[in-house]
């Protein structure tokens, strides 16, 4: 792995976003394109599956297993995002507080939180693109075989998986960045009984009502990693 | 930002522990209680009850006389009459009505209704079958018909609209004066059934239709038109909920029928007779209901864990008898009172009234109530010493309202001072 110059300019006077995600980049990407070609690939072989189970069995049959089964097809997709969270959370926060480095990058001139921020935003970024493609795979697939109804339940299906990989992201940057191994044990516990409300769901829509909620505890959980931070350069 | 990380630890926390503490309190202490199956004796009349107590099947009536299984099955030969043959015990009538294996095979009824399918996710595409195709078995159909806010059909092995049908059904819905959009759709999408009875489809007043499709045309009847005049006013009225539709060998019941009102109704014989159940005490959104049938009865059942209520009918659907019972709340043993007491409150995201999942909380009683301002009493004098600020507060609130599960988390996570 290549080890980046850290620097508060950007390499071509951009923002300092662009400058931390030019070095994020720098970092990962190599991993990040083993996490993308792990998702799409997962996605193409399942979408290439669906494909021959259409073509050797009747349609009716995969249309029914669908509306009265709830036979989605792609179901074992489901923990690739939270897998792809969890590894890009490591791969990008483990260098970072095994060699200290994030000593370095607390001492920029932005301050702390819009350093740690661009920092989630550029991982936040990465494992968006990592997911979009098989989210697209999967919508394209499905227009060929299903009407637009499949479309919609696929969409409420695999949303709680999307949040549940961005969840795992930022739960997992806390957990690296928090300097307390005790409180790293308790927020494992919580993460872990959190993340499997994703997962519960047995049926298409079934997670619908619950999804306005898991969307707000996402978007609350980007507040961890920075609280972690914080406590990690008072030293607590 | 320390404040809402806070907030969210503590949220996740107390949320976590009502979700999984009283579950693993319950896999330890949760003793199996079901309702007692309700049967009517046609031989003298009067119900009996089987019930499941600590692993073990009790036959007995509702004085609490217990049966042994071959009396039990005496009494109750319609159910058991495959039984008796083989033991040479079945009679050859029962009050007047001679018993025959055909007539028997033939008049037999059951039809069941669980609470979950009034409020599940589902697809607003229904299989339209052919009814009278010439072929022995019903044949699954090439398109699905989505019902919604117009009405097409789907050809499944192109995913490409209809449009010839579509179209000709449009007219026949036009004619029959159907005003979309859909509001309810019931049909049985299965064809393992012995007949089909097509789709019974309510428009945007409430107005029942039934739709089928016979050698390739479509048959559309307003309810309220086809039914006996002393009928027709009650279908006007009826604003159906949910639509329940299972084959019968006799072709007597076409489809049960939930109005908005939760009352359960019968669709009967070719005339659409609209029959209401009178329960007392039903509960669509908490109770099964099941529908059985032998030559000489109907028998209507709505049972929950909390409580079973049963009615008898003659063939002409006059009430003949009731049953109910009361079943001993899970809150009133000693592991759910317990239950009451340790947890502030429970949270369940799986529900059997529901096949979504949802938020669904549970409030203990007084004494957990009690037992969170003990605990809040408790971290007030932790904490006297040290400088109070709004971690701490926030702290106190969660412990108030969370009882010990936000003590805990406050405790396994202390803030800052």
């Amino acid at each position: 792995m290549e080890t980046p110059t850290l620097s508060a300019a950007p390499p071509s006077g951009g923002s300092p976003f662009q400058a931390i995600l030019f070095k994020e980049w720098i970092k990962l990407r190599f991993w990040w394109a083993l996490l993308l070609l792990g998702s799409t690939g997962w996605a193409a072989y399942l979408c290439l599956r669906l494909r021959h189970v259409h073509q050797f069995n009747d349609a009716v049959s995969v249309w029914h297993a669908w509306i009265f089964k709830s036979y989605l097809f792609f179901e074992s997709y489901c923990y690739v995002p939270l897998g792809a969270g969890v590894l890009l959370g490591t791969l990008q926060f483990l260098p970072e507080t095994l060699q200290k480095k994030v000593r370095l990058s607390l001492r920029l001139p932005l301050g702390e939180n819009r350093v740690i921020g661009c920092h989630l935003r550029a991982g936040l970024l990465g494992l968006a693109l990592i997911l979009a493609p098989a989210a697209a795979l999967f919508t394209l697939t499905a227009s060929v075989y299903f009407p637009a109804e499949f479309r919609a339940n696929l969409a409420l299906t695999l949303a709680p998986w999307a949040l549940a990989g961005l969840a795992a992201y930022l739960w997992t940057a806390a957990l690296l960045l928090e300097s307390s191994w005790w409180r790293r044990v308790i927020c494992l516990l919580l993460g872990l009984g959190a993340l499997r409300v994703f997962f519960q769901a047995e049926f298409y829509d079934a997670a619908a009502r619950l999804l306005p909620a898991l969307t707000l505890w996402c978007a609350a959980s980007v507040a961890l990693p920075l609280y972690a931070c914080h406590r990690f350069r008072k030293g607590l | 930002m320390t404040l809402v990380a806070r907030f969210l630890l503590l949220l996740t926390g107390i949320l976590a522990l009502a979700h999984y503490a009283p579950a693993g309190y319950w896999l330890a202490a949760a003793k199996p209680r079901r309702a007692p199956t309700v049967f009517y004796s046609c031989v003298e009349q009067r119900f009996l009850l089987l019930r499941s107590e600590r692993g073990e099947l009790l036959r007995a009536d509702p004085g609490g006389k217990s049966y042994t299984r071959e009396d039990f099955e005496r009494l109750l030969p319609l159910d058991n009459y495959l039984q008796l043959y083989k033991d040479g015990r079945m009679p050859k009538e029962i009050r007047g009505v001679a018993i025959t294996p055909e007539k028997l095979r033939r008049e037999r009824v059951n039809l069941r209704l669980k609470p979950e399918a009034l409020d599940s996710p589902g697809a607003p595409l229904h299989p339209l079958f052919e009814s009278q195709s010439g072929r022995v078995r019903l044949e699954t159909p090439a398109d699905m018909l989505r019902l919604g806010a117009g009405a097409e059909f789907i050809e499944i092995k192109s995913n490409a609209v209809n449009r010839a049908k579509s179209e000709k059904l449009r007219l026949a819905l036009a004619a029959a004066e159907f005003t979309f959009p859909v509001s309810v759709a019931g049909g049985n999408p299965t064809a393992l059934k012995p007949y089909d009875e097509g789709l019974f489809v309510a428009d945007a007043t409430g107005s029942v239709f039934h739709l089928r499709q016979v050698k390739g045309e479509f048959e559309l009847d307003r309810l309220a038109d086809k039914a006996a005049p002393e009928d027709a006013a009650r279908w006007r009225a009826l604003q159906p909920r949910h639509i329940h539709v299972q084959e019968q060998d006799n072709r007597e019941l076409r489809a049960l029928i939930i109005d908005t009102a939760g009352r359960a109704h019968l669709l009967v014989g070719p005339q659409y007779r609209l029959v209401t159940l009178p329960f007392e005490h039903y509960d669509p959104s908490q109770m099964a209901l099941t529908v059985r049938g032998d030559m000489l009865n109907r028998l209507a059942t709505a049972s929950s864990a909390d409580r079973v209520e049963a009615l008898v009918f003659d063939r002409d659907y006059q009430v003949v008898d009731r049953y109910t019972e009361a079943l001993p709340p899970a809150t009133a043993q000693p592991a759910g009172r317990w239950a009451k007491t340790l947890f502030p409150f429970t949270l369940e995201l799986a529900s059997n009234g529901s096949g979504y999942l949802g938020w669904h909380f549970e409030a203990g009683n007084p004494w957990a109530w009690g037992l969170n301002a003990v605990c809040a009493g408790g971290y007030l004098v932790w904490v006297r010493k040290r400088p109070w600020n709004r971690g701490r507060a926030l702290d106190l609130a969660a412990i108030s309202l969370g009882g010990w599960y936000g003590l805990a988390i406050s405790a396994a996570l202390p803030g800052e001072d």
